[in-house]
């Protein structure tokens, strides 16, 4: 498989985890670079041209609730889950660990086979 | 501060002025945390060249702009197949519609005009790609994103065509040929039925009486075809009724027109000067062995849906 199949295929697969990544980082309030700089801590380096159209099109969706505050001399526009969102995240969260668990046993039997 | 400036106007020009505020001023406080953390890093002020960096890993301002509009596109991937039958069938019809221009034009006053017959195809096209692009473009984009119908929620497997070769589908541009064509030679063989009277009398050859005997049959027959042609446009596969209908109509339209072939002279001048007496001998020799092949391919054509349809009842 050629880098470049790789690396569709790679987004492919992390443009859905990045919702629930999103989703689950703003149980608490951040502002766009705050967001990225917690997705980065963790490992998950999303790129701003991806991840701020992101997080506006949840908010326009309804997921998030947003408010502009005034800090350090700036705005800033905070985002934070709303309850509709929330409960959207446990469902994810749930369907999520299972779809884990169940590729997990695939790819565990897989390695076994080998 | 100049560059982001700049930036920000390019990003605004790209959006819908309903969301160019709200999503400028987000982005520019965005890119300002970015060069606050830049600034924090360094000790001191980004640099020019490093706020220029900035705004290049953030993408071309059409991109970002574009990013933001959920999605925006001409024809969403679900409705393109849709859109791309609406085309085929978009440029069937323009074609159906330049073609009776053309014959009107022709035999209102001898004007063999192929360069307007293909300015008025292409005119029309272009209005029509136009206009059916826009129509899905409405469709693609719907306002508050809920789709406005759903194409594919009337089926069911037991609708789908009941095909087990690849020869029984119809294929659009085959039909619409004999569509076109039976269009075509209905409203020559009854032009006497639409062209203005006015025109009809500075016409300058015509049909012979014992060939517009004839007439009639033909015209049904014609018609026939038609009704049946729309019948395939919409069910666009051959069943063994549908081949054995082919049959028949085939057959029905070969005999009248081998008979006609033999009817010489079948067009005669009928204008005062009487003028084109050699040229309507050729165009007499023409037409007739021109019917007779075309009854004889007609024939054949008939037998082969008679084949086709004893495979398929096999």
């Amino acid at each position: 498989m050629s880098d470049e199949q790789f690396e569709k295929l790679r987004q492919e697969l992390r443009r859905g985890i990045l919702v629930l990544a999103v989703l689950g980082s703003l149980r608490k309030p951040h502002y766009g670079y705050s967001l990225r700089k917690q997705l980065q801590d963790v490992g998950l380096d999303i790129d701003e041209g991806t991840l701020y159209p992101l997080v506006r099109r949840l908010a326009d969706q309804g997921l998030l609730t947003s408010e502009w505050q005034q800090g350090e001399g700036r705005e800033r526009r905070y985002y934070q889950l709303s309850p509709e969102g929330a409960v959207l995240l446990d469902s994810l969260s749930a369907e999520w660990l299972q779809m884990n668990n169940h590729v997990s046993k695939i790819l565990e039997a897989g390695n076994g086979t080998d | 501060m100049e560059l982001i400036d700049r930036y920000m106007d390019a990003v605004a020009q790209a959006l819908p002025e309903s969301r160019r505020d709200e999503i400028t001023r987000e982005l520019r406080a965005n890119i300002l945390d970015k060069l606050e953390a830049i600034a924090y890093e360094q000790g001191r002020a980004p640099s020019d060249t490093e706020v220029s960096a900035v705004l290049v890993a953030l993408g071309h301002p059409q991109k970002v702009a574009g990013s933001f509009l959920n999605g925006q596109q001409l024809v969403s991937a679900e409705l393109f197949p849709l859109y791309k039958r609406a085309l085929h069938y978009g440029l069937i019809l323009v074609f159906i519609l330049a073609l009776i221009q053309f014959g009107v034009r022709f035999l209102s006053s001898g004007d063999l005009a192929i360069a307007n017959f293909l300015y008025e195809i292409i005119s029309k096209a272009l209005v029509m790609f136009a206009s059916v692009t826009g129509v899905f473009y409405l469709l693609s984009n719907p306002v508050g994103g809920k789709p406005y119908f759903d194409p594919y929620s009337c089926w069911a497997p037991e609708k789908l065509p009941p095909v087990t070769r690849g020869w029984q589908r119809i294929k659009a541009c085959e039909q619409s040929v004999d569509f076109t064509t039976d269009l075509f030679f209905l409203l020559l063989l009854n032009y006497t039925l639409w062209i203005p009277s006015g025109q009809l009398a500075n016409l300058t050859i015509a049909f012979t009486e014992p060939v517009q005997q004839w007439i009639p049959i033909l015209s049904v027959v014609i018609v026939v075809s038609l009704i049946f042609g729309i019948w395939k446009l919409i069910y666009r596969y051959w069943t063994v009724p549908t081949l054995v209908i082919e049959a028949l109509i085939n057959f029905s339209m070969a005999i009248p027109l081998m008979l006609v072939s033999r009817l010489k002279p079948i067009v005669v001048d009928i204008s005062a000067t009487q003028e084109h007496v050699e040229a309507l001998r050729i165009g007499n020799e023409v037409i007739s062995i021109g019917l007779f092949w075309v009854g004889i391919w007609l024939i054949f054509m008939a037998g082969w849906s008679l084949y086709r349809a004893w495979q398929l009842s096999r």
